[in-house]
């Protein structure tokens, strides 16, 4: 039977959730109909190989193509982090979206429900 | 007839998607040239042939540029598990395509009808028909502005962004 320990190191080699586990990161904003619409990060060693892209960001990007056009999205990198830690990752990727609400005064729609603004 | 049997083995649809992973390089293209594309592509080839072993329903293009790239690269990736996806990555050559500032959106179409004529070459799509509809995008986009993505505070700020985080590696 599969002990606690096991699962934990399926885990990690299957994603970066936890907040100590080093890796390599890639921040990205998606645009719709050339409007930001979300900032996110993707986990660069997860990849589709066929493409060399997050396969993750494949999936969401399909997702939003359904519901606003296929040919409305498009995304694109804006910062790459080599061996940093999933907690670092995040803490760029909500620097941005702070940066963000400071010149905008809103959060982008595809970020409204997992971030939350430092009011000035 | 279902729905979902109604698609089985007609791939009538395109999606055109930019994920650019080179960190500042992109192409400014607009929504409207992507959905003038995707008409004539869709309207002339895709529902025109019938594509009769594709289960997939929607051909997928992702569009991507590196400027280490001298020629296009064209990658089929692998099926999405319900096959819904026929999709391929398209790596753009950055500098062949902006060789030219002015003229780099006749390039970009050029390249990205070449690419497209690998895709469909399986299938039987004479190669003259692409380029065909390759020469009547070009003919309405080169050269109008409507088709270039305009100036925004959105752009704006994703460039400043961009600059930022490479200030605060260096």
């Amino acid at each position: 039977m599969a002990t606690k320990k096991d699962k934990d190191k399926k885990d990690i080699s299957k994603h970066k959730n936890k907040n100590m586990i080093f890796g390599n990161f890639v921040i990205y904003i998606i645009t719709i109909f050339e409007e930001i619409f979300k900032f996110g990060k993707a986990d660069a060693d997860r990849i589709t190989q066929s493409s060399g892209l997050p396969t993750r960001l494949h999936q969401q990007l399909r997702k939003l193509g359904e519901k606003y056009g296929e040919k409305a999205v498009d995304a694109e990198f804006i910062a790459e982090e080599f061996g940093i830690t999933t907690k670092e990752a995040k803490k760029i990727e909500k620097e941005s979206l702070q940066d963000f609400f400071d010149v905008y005064g809103f959060i982008p729609k595809g970020n409204q429900k997992s971030f939350k603004p430092k009011k000035k | 007839m279902t729905p979902r049997e109604i698609n089985k083995g007609n791939m009538s649809r395109i999606a055109l998607i930019g994920l650019y992973t080179t960190i500042g390089y992109r192409f400014a293209l607009s929504h409207k040239l992507k959905e003038l594309i995707g008409k004539l592509v869709e309207e002339n080839l895709l529902t025109k042939y019938e594509f009769a072993k594709v289960k997939s329903e929607v051909l997928e293009i992702w569009i991507d540029t590196s400027p280490d790239v001298a020629e296009l690269q064209v990658h089929k990736m692998s099926k999405t598990a319900k096959g819904k996806y026929l999709s391929f990555t398209f790596v753009m050559p950055y500098h062949k395509v902006m060789k030219v500032e002015a003229e780099w959106m006749g390039v970009f179409i050029d390249e990205f009808f070449s690419g497209l004529i690998q895709v469909l070459a399986p299938y039987q799509v004479p190669e003259n028909e692409i380029i065909t509809i390759c020469e009547m995008v070009k003919k309405e986009v080169v050269g109008n502005e409507t088709y270039i993505e305009k100036p925004s505070r959105d752009r704006e700020f994703i460039n400043q962004l961009i600059m930022k985080h490479k200030k605060e590696k260096v």
